[in-house]
């Protein structure tokens, strides 16, 4: 970047940031009263130290309340007194202590696993805190209790296991992409210890990039995004990776079908640091060098990831943290071509209390995928690679004050996408070319306040400011609708080629009608700036993010959405119904035969339009009990509208599903013996089927009048898993898992295509493929 | 690069090894009969043929009604008119024209109250240099592959189709190609599908067409709506140049044929 365009930016930042804190300054309610105390501190596991996200604090005798943060951190304030503090967590035994407050208090609150009350699986969040909370449409997954669900392949996947809430649905069989209310799958933001992860997938989107030895909670946001989130449209994956234990050390892991898993943890000085390494790699390709066939034994075919974390407390007040991520896809064939994918990321924090009251979390992230594509053969070597780059730096505040908690920041994102690189021999038939390197710098101002208006009302409002600059140099070209060139115009280094600004409010208001009963609402508006553009719908790994430009405007996102909750039966039973209407524009699309890659004219082969969205969500889930498990539906529609298709008119978009049923069922039979299925039922995918036939060259081809005026047939799946515990009494644990994926074999269509009938070559038929029938798994795990 | 990704997509197949195929029911709606054009202009012929036909409903056998009584010309960019006349019903031909590169060429059909036109340019020849058969083993099977060598004019956009024959038989896909990756080297072009199973002894045939911009992403799209009905780009009619609402393309190209005897 240029010195005058980083100076000018720098100069804006700042300014902005006076704005905002003069925004602060005239927030209400901010005023202290009487003598007040505050109780402040962290939850933790008693047994690993491990911080615990979201477990709820009360101050029994007063409705006062909070909700630990992303670093197991709480505040609340309230008057001189006696009182109770009730800190209660899903999966462990509440703790009550008394406290005398008389002055500010710190502590650490430990809390046991609970042995014996075997909880659901979605539930990070306490039964109370999701009557109380504004925060709607939100779903936590706590990683020891998900290890009971069926999977395919035996491998724990969290992007699979969000499949099954509702609002949440599988791109497509076994894959772990999803869409979130009629959003795209590049309408997720997917963070990992904050960094944004921009290929989750492995091996063509069958497993995700996340190991879930290596997890230790994740959030998902399907609509009422909090302020400090930005950047796609849809939802929010916030995963945290585990810390280590702080006590002692232990190591873990497992070897299933198709994969070994191992970590370990432990302490770096006992109870002020710790650190967690783990690791995973698959062996799908041990089975072919089993092969007599030398192209097959020659060739490989696995992924591996490696996560690692260690944090250190320096003393009461600042701790430092530092994750980091790297997996890798490679694939070999016969030494004629290779290929390789992956993401590195990188995160350093330090957190910060000011004071009692006001917490401060500062992160530098790094995060980098690319891939390499590599063809040895003689007459036609050549290499691609492509790179995209971000180096982001966040500086959030939160501050705890009377009935209000304040949380604000800023953020800086530098991108540099480099879409395609190729090199190639003098002797090779490919030529060398350089699709030119493209940099963006993302900056966002955010507040938001929390306010407890009263017993029964909760309120978040928000604002977030996000601004994008797409940055030279380069030459950037202007294109005509029909995707002409209009104008080139060349950029010196840092100067700003377009800026777009955003202003995205946020709303959510609670309203709490009994202890067991609520009702919600909230609006929220997101943009998105950076775009994939991939005309398949497997994830390749050589699909292409571009950023917005002087053709690509950013995307944007409106929704409003409203919420009943109730809890019955001493909070065993959890409902919850939402309503939304999401509205959407300058959504992507691509022109007829588009040329996605190694293109420096792809913007020219993009169109734009408009989306909608709107669905009800239920959801019914046990919570405790032998029995427990949930069941969700969703009846949803969602569509998008451009001029060049279908004269304008709204079609349904391929992620259109009208009806999604997911259950989930656990039940444990002994001590030893748990059993599991999951069921799922969706209407087919919105697909383009022919309308006629007529023949060129001698051959049939096909005719298409309506876009996605068809339904793949429907898709339903029963998933059963049995886990045996090892016997207790050993050094160590362990524990056999068994799994059917598909247990009645359902032909579930994948594709389906319309061919010449083998028998009959004048007729037509359509011929659907199923990618797969049952299949089983079986995993053995340990522990140390 | 699509040879190899067809070998990517066989092994993780194979990998997998639970795909499974189907016939099934599917309700289609029809929508009435389009008129289909597919009008070429060569440079090696003197004979150049215009056929004209119409679509049928999904489900109706592969039987396309040719469409008679139609008034076919073409007029290029130096003043020539030629007519052309009904032979067999649907294909309207010319012996008096042969096209020459480098010249623009317009189509103009009249039929039952329509009015189709279009225009393409038939661009400058590219020899081929030599044919022959590259053979890779996979799965323990020799996959023999027709492979074509020739250079590709430097400092400007070539377009290219080829069409592959075995004993008689037209393989059924699309090979279209521009020299965006290959602009001025020796191209070394294998023509791959799965379908035909090459045999020594076969005798292949090989056509070289060069084409222009307009015909290459006609191509390409036609190519794009097949064999991935559920799982990749969403089908549609390719951005044809008939102006006038009929299917099909109107192609000057150059042409150059070959063949090879497997070994």
């Amino acid at each position: 970047m240029g010195k005058a365009g980083q100076s000018y930016l720098i100069d804006f930042q700042i300014r902005r940031a006076f704005f905002f804190l003069l925004l602060l300054a005239l927030l209400p309610h901010l005023s202290f009263s009487q003598q007040r105390f505050t109780i402040s501190g962290t939850v933790k596991d008693a047994s690993t130290g491990e911080t615990l996200i979201g477990a709820s604090v009360r101050v029994a005798e007063s409705e006062k309340g909070a909700i630990t943060n992303s670093y197991g951190f709480f505040s609340i304030t309230v008057p001189e007194g006696q009182y109770n503090l009730q800190v209660s967590y899903i999966g462990y035994q509440t703790s009550t202590r008394s406290l005398n407050l008389n002055k500010d208090v710190r502590l650490v609150v430990q809390l046991n696993a609970n042995a014996f009350l075997q909880e659901v699986v979605v539930s990070g969040r306490s039964a109370k805190e999701q009557i109380r909370s504004p925060q709607m449409s939100l779903e936590r997954l706590n990683m020891e209790n998900i290890k009971d669900v069926p999977v395919l392949l035996g491998e724990r996947d969290v992007l699979k296991t969000i499949q099954l809430l509702p609002g949440i649905k599988a791109a497509g069989e076994g894959n772990s992409g999803f869409y979130v209310r009629g959003g795209a799958a590049d309408q997720n933001l997917i963070l990992l210890d904050e960094a944004n992860v921009y290929n989750a997938s492995h091996l063509l989107g069958f497993f995700s990039t996340f190991n879930s030895d290596a997890i230790k909670d994740v959030a998902v946001y399907k609509g009422g995004m909090p302020a400090q989130y930005g950047g796609r449209l849809a939802s929010v994956v916030d995963i945290k990776m585990n810390e280590g234990n702080e006590k002692r050390y232990t190591a873990e892991g497992g070897i299933g079908l198709i994969a070994s898993r191992l970590k370990v943890e432990g302490p770096i000085v006992k109870e002020k640091g710790s650190f967690m390494v783990s690791g995973r790699r698959t062996y799908a390709d041990l089975f072919l060098k089993l092969s007599t066939d030398t192209a097959l034994k020659n060739s490989t075919l696995y992924f591996y990831d490696l996560n690692a974390k260690a944090n250190y407390k320096l003393n009461d007040k600042n701790t430092i943290y530092f994750s980091t991520y790297l997996g890798k896809d490679i694939l070999g064939l016969n030494d004629a071509f290779r290929m390789n994918w992956g993401n590195t990321t990188a995160t350093f924090r330090w957190n910060h209390l000011l004071s009692r009251k006001m917490f401060s979390n500062t992160t530098l992230i790094y995060s980098d995928y690319n891939y390499e594509i590599e063809n040895l053969d003689q007459r036609s070597d050549f290499r691609v690679t492509s790179i995209i780059r971000d180096w982001n730096l966040k500086q959030d505040y939160q501050y705890f004050a009377n009935n209000h908690t304040l949380r604000f920041g800023l953020n800086a994102n530098h991108h540099r996408i480099q879409p395609g690189k190729i090199t190639s021999s003098q002797k090779s038939s490919i030529t060398s070319k350089t699709v030119e390197t493209r940099s963006g710098l993302e900056l966002a101002a955010y507040i938001s306040n929390e306010w407890n208006v009263s017993d029964a009302v909760n309120l978040n409002y928000g604002l977030r400011l996000s601004s994008f600059h797409l940055l030279g140099p380069g030459s950037f070209n202007t294109y005509s609708d029909e995707g002409r060139i209009t104008r080139t115009q060349n950029f010196r280094k840092g100067e700003v080629v377009k800026s777009y600004l955003n202003l995205e409010p946020r709303l959510a208001v609670s309203y709490r009608l009994n202890e067991n009963t609520s009702i919600k609402t909230s609006y929220t508006r997101n943009t998105q700036n950076l775009h994939l553009l991939s005309n398949s719908t497997s994830a390749l790994p050589t699909d292409l993010w571009i950023m917005s430009s002087n053709n690509v405007k950013p995307e944007i996102a409106d929704q409003v959405a409203l919420g009943y909750y109730r809890n019955f039966n001493n909070d065993n039973w959890e409902f919850s119904a939402e309503v939304y209407y999401k509205d959407m524009q300058n959504q992507i699309d691509y022109r007829n035969a588009a040329e996605l890659r190694a293109n420096e004219n792809v913007e020219s082969e993009l169109l734009f339009g408009l989306g909608r969205a709107y669905g009800i969500e239920l959801f019914l889930k046990k919570r405790y009990g032998n029995i427990n498990g949930w069941l969700g539906y969703t009846l949803s529609r969602t569509e998008r509208s451009f001029t060049g298709i279908d004269n304008g008119n709204y079609f349904p978009a391929k992620q259109d599903r009208t009806h999604d049923i997911s259950a989930v069922g656990i039940y444990n039979l002994s001590k030893r013996w748990t059993f599991s299925g999951t069921f799922v039922f969706n209407t087919g995918n919105a697909i383009t089927f022919p309308s006629g036939k007529y023949q060129v060259e001698g051959q049939t081809r096909f005719y298409y009048t309506e876009r996605n005026g068809y339904r793949m047939p429907n898709y339903h799946r029963l998933d059963l898993a049995a886990t045996l515990e090892g016997r207790p009494e050993k050094k160590y644990k362990s524990s056999w898992t068994f799994g059917f994926y598909n247990a009645y074999n359902r032909q579930n269509a994948y594709v389906v295509d319309f061919r010449d009938n083998p028998d009959d070559p004048s007729k037509t038929q359509a011929v659907q493929t199923a990618l797969f029938g049952i299949i089983p798994s079986v995993t053995w795990n340990f522990k140390f | 690069m699509r040879k190899k990704l067809g070998f990517l997509a066989l092994f993780l197949s194979t990998v997998f090894q639970y795909a499974c195929e189907k016939v099934i029911d599917v309700d289609l709606n029809s929508a009435g009969y389009q008129y289909v054009v597919e009008g070429t202009v060569v440079n090696q012929a003197d004979s150049q043929v215009v056929k004209i036909s119409r679509s049928v409903a999904v489900s109706d056998a592969s039987v396309f009604p040719a469409v008679s009584g139609a008034t076919v010309t073409v007029t290029d960019d130096q003043g020539g008119q030629f007519a052309f006349r009904e032979r067999r019903p649907g294909v309207y031909s010319s012996r008096r024209l042969r096209g020459t590169p480098g010249r623009t060429y317009t189509l103009n059909v009249q039929v039952e109250g329509n009015v189709f036109t279009a225009s393409s340019r038939m661009p400058a020849q590219v020899a081929i240099d030599s044919i022959g058969v590259s053979m890779t083993s996979f799965f323990d099977e020799e996959q023999k592959t027709v492979q074509l060598l020739f250079s590709d004019p430097p400092n400007r956009a070539n377009y290219y189709r080829y069409v592959l024959g075995v004993n008689g038989k037209k393989s059924r896909n699309i090979f279209a190609y521009n020299d965006e990756f290959t602009d001025g080297r020796k191209v070394n072009r294998e023509l791959f599908d799965f379908d035909l199973n090459l045999k020594t002894g076969d005798i292949a045939h090989v056509e070289m067409h060069c084409i222009d911009a307009v015909l290459y992403r006609y191509w390409q799209g036609l190519d794009q709506n097949e064999n991935r009905g559920g799982a990749s780009t969403t089908p549609a009619n390719p951005v044809t140049n008939i102006k006038g609402g009929a299917l099909g393309y109107f192609s000057a190209h150059t042409v150059q044929r070959e063949s090879v005897v497997i070994p």
